[in-house]
């Protein structure tokens, strides 16, 4: 499904550019520029709102307000001030997050698609990446619909991973989770259990990947 | 108007009140002792004499009331006669002195008075006159219109005053006779006296003290003057100088009050001073430190507009994207030094989530790692990590950590980006396998300094300003930040503090 972005942007060249950007991306954006047509504008239309704080004709803090009094829509906010007082103030209204000026494009990509994607964050109980369903609940790895044999701790270092995919997990929380400190609790150790792990994933055995100065990641497919 | 010339103007003005008031009081003074002289004289007179010596006494009269033609005047008494009391026991009552006094003496063309007190040795003279009024022995000034209907009612006398004088007029115990009635009359003291008078009184009431007031007035308005050319010196010097305070009296308070205003001034305008000095070199600095990035930024892009081909071009557009990358950090960094200068303490603490702020700096810095073929990576709890602390400063420092991870690194390097939580609170870990810093450098690294040229630098193999800030951030935040060099060769930064007191 399409997400709809209500952008409330009173600058021509930045507004211009992101709309490009967040269409590019596969939203529906609606684009206003003044302040107090943005007053105007139904917040519950729209799946997150991206508003500009320094608007003609409105202060976007107050639009934040109003919509907060109608809408639940997710709100980003975008603020030229990078000031604690004036973020503290956003949140406290009810902003979701914000985003500093200058920023890149993917700067607010990343912000828009973590707050729309918040809600499936819970619901994880199988990770599927490639050819490899990993069933947490059930602690089942299957390759192409093959069972494949883990010991314990190996699966329970897969299902460290899958429980985030495509985040990098670190060394420490690994040997911390999955490890027992008393026997073999080194990061040598959790090496070898996951070159193991890769050896019997076979192909996909490359979804596991090392993160310089990190630790290790599921990557998604 | 100056002090001086005001306080002898009110010397004058309560002088001459003075003065008109005891004039006004001389004045009544003389009534009454005129109407007590006129009384004792006429009672005198009145005592030496009965009817038939009255009636008879026309002769007598003649004798004792000598006529003086040259009295006649402005009194319109017509020829006067003087008459001098008898001395009595006791004196003339209120009268005056005794009359032996005056006997030598030069009564004056008015027939006595003189710049004298008040009741002063005026002569009284007493005529007498008929039922009709008419004076006997002819001669006499005319009688008073006014005081005759109460003498005819039976009053016994009638006090009074006429253009020429006081008079008392007196129904006599012989009716019918020639001495029916007996008018006394005290000529008024000549208005020269008076205005002699006032002269006198008022060279005394008022020059005298004017005088000494104005003597007594020198030093302290030489010293006010002193005063006030002081301040105007210390004004012209833009306060900096004291104003020179002697003395013990409000002169030398008012002094010490303004060399007190005067240095709450001076700190006033030092502050201001350095806030605009500040202010002004930091606007400067920015200029020159936006402007070199912004030239570098220009020629790749000059570069790229001129290149041919997309293998040249993507070189360019990293080195675009870094430089670009650069100047928002800068700014970012020039805008916490500034807050960070103002700001001694740290006013804004908050509850700051470090799991979303290690997640907005990642992302930040993804596309320019890449686009220099640095490897970066992060990783943050699922959860978030609760702080206190103020989030654009910390963000910063995190921030300038990554930045310059990735800016010192090289194609195919490493960047990590760690945040964990670790007992009892978080552990931020950016680690690299750049160059490293050389151990001479490494001390100096952790120095803090926001304004030598030498931390604005971009390049003294590194880091400066946004390291300092860094550190300033982590101080403020009772944060630990450690700087080293990995064994396994590149630079660590370890960023460590305590997590918020109270759950979120």
């Amino acid at each position: 499904m399409t997400s709809r972005i209500l952008l409330i942007e009173d600058d021509k060249n930045l507004g211009d550019q992101i709309v490009t950007n967040l269409k590019r991306d596969g939203f529906e954006v609606t684009w206003i520029s003044d302040g107090h047509a943005a007053l105007d504008a139904d917040p519950t239309q729209a799946d997150l709102v991206v508003l500009d704080l320094m608007l003609p004709g409105a202060f976007g803090l107050d639009i934040l307000k109003i919509y907060r009094e109608t809408a639940e829509t997710p709100v980003l906010v975008l603020s030229a001030r990078n000031e604690t007082s004036t973020k503290v103030r956003a949140l406290a209204l009810g902003a979701d997050d914000y985003v500093t000026k200058p920023f890149w494009p993917e700067e607010l990509l990343a912000r828009i698609q973590a707050r729309l994607r918040r809600p499936l964050l819970h619901a994880a109980d199988v990770v599927e990446t490639g050819a490899l369903r990993i069933d947490l609940a059930g602690r089942m790895v299957t390759n192409g619909g093959h069972a494949v044999e883990l010991t314990k701790i190996e699966f329970d270092l897969l299902a460290a991973l899958a429980q985030r995919p495509g985040s990098a997990i670190t060394r420490q929380s690994l040997v911390d989770r999955v490890l027992d400190p008393d026997r073999e609790g080194t990061s040598r150790t959790l090496d070898v259990h996951f070159s193991r792990v890769r050896k019997k994933l076979g192909a996909e055995g490359a979804r596991i990947a090392t993160v310089w100065g990190v630790g290790y990641r599921l990557v998604p497919s | 108007m100056t002090l001086r010339t005001r306080l002898l103007l009110a010397l004058f003005g309560s002088g001459l009140a003075i003065l008109l008031g005891g004039f006004v009081a001389r004045e009544i003074a003389i009534r009454y002792a005129s109407e007590a002289s006129i009384q004792s004289s006429i009672e005198a007179r009145l005592s030496t004499l009965d009817r038939e010596t009255c009636e008879a006494g026309m002769d007598v009269a003649r004798r004792e009331f000598r006529p003086r033609p040259e009295d006649s005047g402005p009194d319109g008494f017509g020829p006067p006669h003087e008459f001098r009391p008898r001395p009595r026991p006791g004196g003339g009552g209120f009268g005056g002195p005794p009359p032996e006094r005056m006997r030598g003496r030069d009564p004056g063309p008015f027939g006595g008075g003189g710049p004298g007190g008040p009741g002063g040795p005026r002569m009284t003279r007493v005529f007498f006159y008929d039922q009709g009024f008419t004076p006997r022995p002819p001669g006499g000034p005319p009688f008073p219109e006014g005081a005759k209907p109460q003498l005819q009612r039976g009053d016994a006398f009638v006090n009074g005053r006429e253009e020429g004088g006081f008079f008392r007029a007196v129904a006599t115990s012989w009716p019918g006779g020639a001495c029916t009635y007996a008018l006394a009359i005290m000529p008024s003291p000549p208005p020269l006296a008076a205005f002699t008078t006032l002269i006198m009184g008022a060279v005394l009431l008022i020059g005298a003290p004017a005088i000494v007031l104005w003597f007594a007035l020198t030093k302290p308005v030489a010293r006010l003057r002193a005063l006030t050319d002081g301040v105007r010196g210390a004004a012209a010097k833009h306060y900096e100088i004291s104003v020179p305070v002697t003395g013990k009296d409000e002169i030398a308070e008012l002094g010490h009050a303004f060399n007190e205003a005067s240095a709450a001034v001076r700190a006033h305008v030092a502050e201001v001073e350095r806030r605009e000095k500040a202010l002004r070199d930091f606007v400067a600095h920015t200029t020159h430190d936006v402007a070199l990035p912004l030239s570098v930024l220009l020629s790749h892009v000059a570069t790229l507009r001129h290149s041919e081909g997309p293998a040249g071009s993507a070189a360019t557009i990293a080195a675009i994207a870094q430089e670009t990358q650069y100047i928002s950090s800068l700014l970012a960094n020039l805008e916490a030094v500034a807050r960070l200068e103002s700001d001694v303490a740290l006013h804004e603490k908050h509850p700051v989530d470090l799991t979303a702020l290690v997640e907005r700096v990642a992302v930040r810095h993804k596309g320019v790692a890449s686009s220099g073929g640095v490897d970066f990576n992060h990783s943050a709890p699922a959860a978030p990590l609760w702080v206190t602390g103020d989030v654009t400063l910390i963000e910063q420092a995190v921030n300038n950590l990554v930045h310059n991870a990735i800016q010192y690194n090289r194609a195919g390097g490493h960047v990590a980006l760690v945040l964990e939580q670790a007992e009892g609170g978080f552990t931020i870990r950016v680690s690299d396998d750049g160059p490293g810093v050389p151990d001479p450098d490494l001390a100096r690294i952790g120095e803090s300094r926001f304004r030598s040229e030498e931390a604005r630098s971009r390049r003294p193999n590194g880091m400066g300003l946004g390291l300092s800030i860094t550190r300033d951030v982590a101080k403020r935040h009772n944060f630990t930040l450690a700087l080293g060099n990995r064994t396994e060769g590149g630079f660590e930064a370890v960023l460590k503090g305590d997590a918020a007191k109270a759950a979120v």
